[in-house]
Protein backbone atom coordinates (compact mmCIF):
# COMPACT_ATOMS: atom_id res chain seq x y z
CA UNK A 1 0.00 0.00 0.00
CA UNK A 2 1.39 3.41 -0.91
CA UNK A 3 1.76 6.11 1.76
CA UNK A 4 -0.92 8.16 0.01
CA UNK A 5 -3.47 5.41 0.19
CA UNK A 6 -2.60 4.48 3.76
CA UNK A 7 -3.23 7.90 5.19
CA UNK A 8 -6.13 9.26 3.22
CA UNK A 9 -9.01 9.10 5.72
CA UNK A 10 -8.27 12.50 7.29
CA UNK A 11 -7.75 13.95 3.81
CA UNK A 12 -11.23 12.74 2.85
CA UNK A 13 -12.63 14.21 6.04
CA UNK A 14 -11.02 17.60 5.49
CA UNK A 15 -12.16 17.55 1.87
CA UNK A 16 -15.77 17.62 3.07
CA UNK A 17 -15.39 21.37 3.54
CA UNK A 18 -15.59 21.51 -0.25
CA UNK A 19 -19.04 21.07 -1.83
CA UNK A 20 -19.52 17.57 -3.16
CA UNK A 21 -18.31 17.38 -6.76
CA UNK A 22 -15.20 17.37 -8.93
CA UNK A 23 -13.19 19.87 -6.84
CA UNK A 24 -13.51 17.69 -3.75
CA UNK A 25 -12.10 14.73 -5.70
CA UNK A 26 -9.30 16.91 -7.05
CA UNK A 27 -8.44 17.94 -3.50
CA UNK A 28 -8.16 14.32 -2.44
CA UNK A 29 -6.12 13.33 -5.52
CA UNK A 30 -3.85 16.33 -5.01
CA UNK A 31 -3.04 15.55 -1.36
CA UNK A 32 -2.53 11.85 -2.01
CA UNK A 33 -0.20 12.58 -4.90
CA UNK A 34 1.94 14.87 -2.76
CA UNK A 35 2.41 12.01 -0.29
CA UNK A 36 3.60 9.80 -3.15
CA UNK A 37 6.49 12.14 -4.00
CA UNK A 38 8.49 10.49 -1.23
CA UNK A 39 8.07 8.32 1.84
CA UNK A 40 9.90 11.09 3.72
CA UNK A 41 6.94 13.45 3.35
CA UNK A 42 4.69 13.76 6.38
CA UNK A 43 1.39 15.57 6.70
CA UNK A 44 -0.28 17.45 9.52
CA UNK A 45 -4.00 18.01 9.43
CA UNK A 46 -5.83 20.77 11.29
CA UNK A 47 -9.58 21.52 11.03
CA UNK A 48 -8.99 23.96 8.16
CA UNK A 49 -5.84 22.98 6.34
CA UNK A 50 -3.31 20.30 5.66
CA UNK A 51 0.44 20.90 5.64
CA UNK A 52 3.14 18.72 4.10
CA UNK A 53 6.64 18.59 5.57
CA UNK A 54 9.90 16.84 4.87
CA UNK A 55 12.85 16.78 7.26
CA UNK A 56 11.19 19.44 9.41
CA UNK A 57 10.80 21.77 6.45
CA UNK A 58 7.34 23.01 5.42
CA UNK A 59 6.84 22.22 1.75
CA UNK A 60 3.29 23.36 1.18
CA UNK A 61 -0.09 24.03 2.68
CA UNK A 62 -3.45 23.09 1.17
CA UNK A 63 -6.59 24.86 2.40
CA UNK A 64 -10.05 23.71 1.33
CA UNK A 65 -12.96 26.15 0.91
CA UNK A 66 -16.55 25.80 -0.24
CA UNK A 67 -15.87 25.58 -3.96
CA UNK A 68 -12.09 25.58 -4.29
CA UNK A 69 -8.85 24.79 -2.51
CA UNK A 70 -5.75 26.93 -2.25
CA UNK A 71 -2.24 25.55 -2.55
CA UNK A 72 0.39 27.69 -0.81
CA UNK A 73 3.92 26.67 -1.74
CA UNK A 74 7.04 27.18 0.36
CA UNK A 75 7.48 28.07 4.00
CA UNK A 76 6.55 31.69 3.33
CA UNK A 77 3.64 30.77 1.00
CA UNK A 78 5.19 32.91 -1.72
CA UNK A 79 3.21 31.12 -4.42
CA UNK A 80 -0.53 30.57 -4.10
CA UNK A 81 -2.66 28.68 -6.60
CA UNK A 82 -6.42 28.69 -6.44
CA UNK A 83 -7.77 25.40 -7.70
CA UNK A 84 -11.30 25.42 -9.16
CA UNK A 85 -10.72 22.66 -11.72
CA UNK A 86 -8.22 20.61 -13.66
CA UNK A 87 -6.17 23.56 -14.96
CA UNK A 88 -5.43 24.83 -11.46
CA UNK A 89 -4.91 21.25 -10.27
CA UNK A 90 -2.18 20.58 -12.83
CA UNK A 91 -0.54 23.98 -12.28
CA UNK A 92 -0.59 23.52 -8.50
CA UNK A 93 0.77 20.00 -8.65
CA UNK A 94 3.46 20.94 -11.16
CA UNK A 95 4.72 23.82 -9.00
CA UNK A 96 4.50 21.74 -5.83
CA UNK A 97 6.53 19.00 -7.49
CA UNK A 98 9.13 21.49 -8.69
CA UNK A 99 9.36 22.97 -5.21
CA UNK A 100 9.84 19.53 -3.68
CA UNK A 101 12.48 18.54 -6.28
CA UNK A 102 14.37 21.79 -5.66
CA UNK A 103 14.28 21.02 -1.95
CA UNK A 104 15.55 17.49 -2.69
CA UNK A 105 18.42 18.90 -4.77
CA UNK A 106 19.58 20.95 -1.79
CA UNK A 107 19.56 17.84 0.39
CA UNK A 108 21.62 15.86 -2.15
CA UNK A 109 23.91 18.79 -2.88
CA UNK B 1 37.15 -6.70 -37.17
CA UNK B 2 36.47 -3.82 -34.82
CA UNK B 3 37.71 -3.78 -31.29
CA UNK B 4 34.74 -2.39 -29.46
CA UNK B 5 36.29 -2.71 -26.05
CA UNK B 6 38.98 -0.10 -26.56
CA UNK B 7 38.58 2.40 -23.76
CA UNK B 8 37.79 5.94 -24.81
CA UNK B 9 36.76 4.88 -28.30
CA UNK B 10 33.33 3.56 -27.44
CA UNK B 11 31.01 5.88 -29.36
CA UNK B 12 32.78 5.54 -32.70
CA UNK B 13 33.46 1.84 -32.35
CA UNK B 14 29.91 1.21 -31.23
CA UNK B 15 28.60 2.98 -34.32
CA UNK B 16 30.88 0.94 -36.53
CA UNK B 17 29.90 -2.27 -34.84
CA UNK B 18 26.20 -1.59 -35.23
CA UNK B 19 26.73 -1.10 -38.96
CA UNK B 20 28.20 -4.59 -39.26
CA UNK B 21 24.75 -5.90 -38.53
CA UNK B 22 23.01 -3.87 -41.18
CA UNK B 23 22.44 -4.38 -44.85
CA UNK B 24 24.12 -1.81 -47.08
CA UNK B 25 20.90 -0.35 -48.41
CA UNK B 26 18.99 2.52 -46.87
CA UNK B 27 15.33 1.61 -46.66
CA UNK B 28 12.24 3.45 -45.57
CA UNK B 29 10.62 0.93 -43.31
CA UNK B 30 12.59 0.23 -40.14
CA UNK B 31 11.07 -3.23 -39.88
CA UNK B 32 12.72 -4.32 -43.14
CA UNK B 33 16.15 -3.98 -41.56
CA UNK B 34 17.42 -6.11 -38.71
CA UNK B 35 18.89 -3.34 -36.61
CA UNK B 36 20.96 -4.42 -33.64
CA UNK B 37 18.80 -3.92 -30.62
CA UNK B 38 19.15 -4.22 -26.87
CA UNK B 39 16.95 -3.77 -23.83
CA UNK B 40 18.09 -2.06 -20.64
CA UNK B 41 16.06 -2.07 -17.43
CA UNK B 42 16.11 0.62 -14.77
CA UNK B 43 14.20 -0.59 -11.71
CA UNK B 44 13.28 2.23 -9.35
CA UNK B 45 11.56 2.32 -5.99
CA UNK B 46 7.90 3.31 -5.62
CA UNK B 47 8.53 6.69 -4.11
CA UNK B 48 11.62 8.22 -5.59
CA UNK B 49 12.48 10.79 -8.23
CA UNK B 50 15.41 8.61 -9.31
CA UNK B 51 13.48 6.57 -11.88
CA UNK B 52 12.63 9.60 -13.99
CA UNK B 53 15.85 11.47 -13.26
CA UNK B 54 18.22 8.65 -14.21
CA UNK B 55 16.20 7.24 -17.08
CA UNK B 56 15.84 10.61 -18.82
CA UNK B 57 19.56 11.36 -18.31
CA UNK B 58 20.80 7.96 -19.48
CA UNK B 59 18.42 7.87 -22.48
CA UNK B 60 19.37 11.36 -23.62
CA UNK B 61 23.04 10.53 -23.19
CA UNK B 62 22.78 7.32 -25.28
CA UNK B 63 20.84 9.19 -27.96
CA UNK B 64 23.80 11.56 -28.38
CA UNK B 65 25.92 8.59 -29.53
CA UNK B 66 24.30 8.03 -32.91
CA UNK B 67 22.00 5.39 -31.44
CA UNK B 68 18.20 5.41 -31.52
CA UNK B 69 16.62 5.19 -28.09
CA UNK B 70 13.10 4.39 -26.96
CA UNK B 71 12.54 5.26 -23.32
CA UNK B 72 9.60 3.29 -21.95
CA UNK B 73 8.65 4.43 -18.47
CA UNK B 74 6.12 2.62 -16.38
CA UNK B 75 4.99 2.99 -12.79
CA UNK B 76 3.33 5.24 -10.28
CA UNK B 77 4.52 8.36 -8.56
CA UNK B 78 5.69 11.63 -9.99
CA UNK B 79 7.83 12.88 -11.57
CA UNK B 80 7.91 10.85 -14.72
CA UNK B 81 10.49 11.61 -17.41
CA UNK B 82 7.97 13.94 -19.08
CA UNK B 83 8.90 16.44 -16.36
CA UNK B 84 12.54 16.35 -17.46
CA UNK B 85 11.56 16.64 -21.12
CA UNK B 86 9.65 19.82 -20.15
CA UNK B 87 6.19 18.59 -21.10
CA UNK B 88 3.23 20.76 -20.17
CA UNK B 89 1.83 19.91 -16.70
CA UNK B 90 -1.49 18.69 -18.10
CA UNK B 91 0.43 16.22 -20.26
CA UNK B 92 3.01 14.69 -17.95
CA UNK B 93 0.71 14.80 -14.90
CA UNK B 94 -2.36 13.42 -16.68
CA UNK B 95 -1.96 9.87 -15.24
CA UNK B 96 -2.42 11.31 -11.73
CA UNK B 97 -6.16 11.65 -12.22
CA UNK B 98 -6.51 7.91 -12.63
CA UNK B 99 -7.35 8.06 -16.29
CA UNK B 100 -5.76 5.26 -18.28
CA UNK B 101 -3.41 7.47 -20.20
CA UNK B 102 -0.45 6.66 -22.36
CA UNK B 103 1.94 9.53 -22.99
CA UNK B 104 3.81 9.07 -26.23
CA UNK B 105 6.13 11.63 -27.76
CA UNK B 106 9.09 11.88 -30.11
CA UNK B 107 11.65 13.96 -28.22
CA UNK B 108 14.32 14.25 -30.91
CA UNK B 109 15.43 12.54 -34.13
CA UNK B 110 16.92 9.71 -32.10
CA UNK B 111 14.87 9.67 -28.89
CA UNK B 112 11.25 8.75 -28.37
CA UNK B 113 9.40 8.42 -25.07
CA UNK B 114 6.44 6.44 -23.79
CA UNK B 115 4.88 6.52 -20.35
CA UNK B 116 2.21 4.07 -19.22
CA UNK B 117 1.13 3.47 -15.67
CA UNK B 118 0.91 -0.31 -16.15
CA UNK B 119 2.88 -2.59 -18.50
CA UNK B 120 -0.45 -4.13 -19.56
CA UNK B 121 -1.13 -0.79 -21.29
CA UNK B 122 1.90 -1.06 -23.62
CA UNK B 123 1.01 -0.74 -27.29
CA UNK B 124 2.88 -0.08 -30.55
CA UNK B 125 4.57 3.31 -30.75
CA UNK B 126 3.01 5.56 -33.35
CA UNK B 127 6.05 6.66 -35.39
CA UNK B 128 9.63 5.63 -36.09
CA UNK B 129 12.99 7.36 -36.16
CA UNK B 130 14.46 9.67 -38.77
CA UNK B 131 17.48 7.39 -39.27
CA UNK B 132 16.23 3.86 -39.02
CA UNK B 133 19.40 2.02 -40.04
CA UNK B 134 21.18 2.57 -36.78
CA UNK B 135 21.31 0.57 -33.57
CA UNK B 136 18.35 0.79 -31.21
CA UNK B 137 18.31 0.62 -27.44
CA UNK B 138 15.08 0.32 -25.48
CA UNK B 139 15.45 1.70 -21.97
CA UNK B 140 12.62 0.39 -19.79
CA UNK B 141 12.35 2.26 -16.49
CA UNK B 142 9.77 1.07 -14.01
CA UNK B 143 8.84 0.50 -10.42
CA UNK B 144 6.70 -2.25 -8.98
CA UNK B 145 3.12 -1.74 -7.92
CA UNK B 146 2.21 -2.47 -4.33
CA UNK B 147 0.17 -5.63 -4.01
CA UNK B 148 1.20 -6.97 -7.40
CA UNK B 149 3.59 -9.89 -7.68
CA UNK B 150 7.01 -8.86 -8.99
CA UNK B 151 7.18 -11.98 -11.11
CA UNK B 152 3.87 -11.19 -12.82
CA UNK B 153 4.91 -7.60 -13.27
CA UNK B 154 8.20 -8.54 -14.95
CA UNK B 155 6.37 -11.03 -17.16
CA UNK B 156 4.02 -8.23 -18.25
CA UNK B 157 7.00 -6.03 -19.05
CA UNK B 158 8.50 -8.80 -21.18
CA UNK B 159 5.18 -9.45 -22.93
CA UNK B 160 4.72 -5.78 -23.82
CA UNK B 161 8.33 -5.07 -24.79
CA UNK B 162 8.12 -6.31 -28.42
CA UNK B 163 5.82 -3.33 -29.13
CA UNK B 164 8.87 -1.08 -28.88
CA UNK B 165 11.19 -3.20 -30.98
CA UNK B 166 12.12 -1.92 -34.43
CA UNK B 167 12.66 -5.41 -35.71
CA UNK B 168 10.10 -7.21 -37.76
CA UNK B 169 10.78 -10.38 -35.86
CA UNK B 170 11.66 -9.07 -32.48
CA UNK B 171 14.69 -10.84 -31.02
CA UNK B 172 15.18 -11.24 -27.33
CA UNK B 173 13.56 -8.65 -25.10
CA UNK B 174 15.52 -9.93 -22.11
CA UNK B 175 17.64 -7.08 -20.80
CA UNK B 176 21.40 -7.05 -21.37
CA UNK B 177 21.81 -4.59 -18.53
CA UNK B 178 19.79 -3.99 -15.35
CA UNK B 179 20.27 -0.84 -13.27
CA UNK B 180 18.90 -0.59 -9.75
CA UNK B 181 19.30 2.79 -8.08
CA UNK B 182 18.12 2.67 -4.44
CA UNK B 183 19.12 -1.01 -4.22
CA UNK B 184 18.11 -1.42 -0.57
CA UNK B 185 14.63 -0.07 -1.28
CA UNK B 186 14.02 -2.27 -4.32
CA UNK B 187 15.75 -5.51 -3.39
CA UNK B 188 14.22 -6.60 -0.10
CA UNK B 189 15.47 -10.18 -0.21
CA UNK B 190 17.52 -12.62 -2.25
CA UNK B 191 14.34 -14.00 -3.82
CA UNK B 192 14.16 -10.97 -6.04
CA UNK B 193 17.72 -11.45 -7.28
CA UNK B 194 16.95 -15.11 -7.94
CA UNK B 195 13.94 -14.02 -9.98
CA UNK B 196 16.07 -11.60 -12.00
CA UNK B 197 18.74 -14.21 -12.59
CA UNK B 198 16.06 -16.63 -13.89
CA UNK B 199 14.76 -14.01 -16.31
CA UNK B 200 18.05 -12.52 -17.39
CA UNK B 201 20.90 -14.84 -16.34
CA UNK B 202 23.48 -13.07 -18.51
CA UNK B 203 22.52 -9.52 -17.62
CA UNK B 204 25.03 -7.15 -16.12
CA UNK B 205 23.59 -5.70 -12.93
CA UNK B 206 24.53 -2.19 -11.75
CA UNK B 207 23.28 -0.89 -8.43
CA UNK B 208 23.67 2.00 -6.06
CA UNK B 209 22.71 2.23 -2.42
CA UNK B 210 23.44 -0.20 0.36
CA UNK B 211 24.32 -3.57 -1.19
CA UNK B 212 24.68 -6.38 1.38
CA UNK B 213 27.71 -8.61 1.08
CA UNK B 214 25.91 -11.80 2.16
CA UNK B 215 23.53 -11.92 -0.80
CA UNK B 216 23.08 -15.06 -2.85
CA UNK B 217 22.43 -15.61 -6.52
CA UNK B 218 24.44 -15.61 -9.65
CA UNK B 219 24.71 -11.88 -10.17
CA UNK B 220 27.97 -10.11 -9.95
CA UNK B 221 26.74 -6.65 -8.98
CA UNK B 222 28.76 -3.73 -10.16
CA UNK B 223 28.49 -0.72 -7.89
CA UNK B 224 27.15 2.41 -9.51
CA UNK B 225 28.72 5.43 -7.89
CA UNK B 226 26.05 8.11 -7.94
CA UNK B 227 27.85 10.24 -5.38
CA UNK B 228 30.31 11.66 -7.88
CA UNK B 229 29.80 13.35 -11.23
CA UNK B 230 26.03 13.76 -10.90
CA UNK B 231 24.52 17.21 -10.72
CA UNK B 232 21.51 16.59 -8.55
CA UNK B 233 19.39 19.38 -9.91
CA UNK B 234 16.21 17.35 -9.56
CA UNK B 235 14.00 20.36 -10.17
CA UNK B 236 15.55 21.43 -13.48
CA UNK B 237 13.26 20.63 -16.41
CA UNK B 238 16.05 19.10 -18.43
CA UNK B 239 17.46 15.56 -18.62
CA UNK B 240 20.48 15.51 -16.32
CA UNK B 241 23.87 15.39 -17.96
CA UNK B 242 27.51 15.55 -16.90
CA UNK B 243 30.50 13.36 -16.18
CA UNK B 244 28.59 10.44 -14.67
CA UNK B 245 26.15 10.18 -17.57
CA UNK B 246 28.77 10.37 -20.33
CA UNK B 247 31.07 7.91 -18.54
CA UNK B 248 28.36 5.43 -17.71
CA UNK B 249 26.90 5.62 -21.21
CA UNK B 250 30.28 4.68 -22.67
CA UNK B 251 30.49 1.71 -20.31
CA UNK B 252 26.94 0.69 -21.16
CA UNK B 253 27.51 0.89 -24.91
CA UNK B 254 30.71 -1.13 -24.63
CA UNK B 255 28.88 -3.85 -22.69
CA UNK B 256 26.03 -3.95 -25.19
CA UNK B 257 28.41 -3.83 -28.16
CA UNK B 258 30.33 -6.74 -26.64
CA UNK B 259 27.15 -8.78 -26.37
CA UNK B 260 26.26 -8.08 -29.99
CA UNK B 261 29.73 -9.08 -31.06
CA UNK B 262 29.36 -12.39 -29.18
CA UNK B 263 26.07 -12.86 -31.04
Amino acid sequence: MTPGRALNSDIELLGKIIDEGPVRYLFSDFCNEILKFSDQIAKKTTPFEITFHSGGCLLLKVSPYKDLFIVSIGDNSSIEIRVYGKDGFFRGLDLSLKHYLDYLSKRYG
Amino acid sequence: MYDIMSPGEAPIEFKQLSRLFLSGEERGDPREIAVPEAFVWIIGSEVSAMRAFLSSGISASIARHDVNVTLVECGSGMPNAGYYFAFEPDEYLSPVLGEKVIIERTISDSLRFVYAEQPSMFRPFNGGFVRNNTAHIVVEAFNFHPGKSKKNYLEEILRGSPFYSLRDECGSVVPFVIIIPDYDRVVKDNGFLDLLSCIAPDAQLYASGRIPVNRTGSFDIEKLDLSDGVDYSFGKRLPPSGRFFSGFTNTLLQKIGGRWKEG
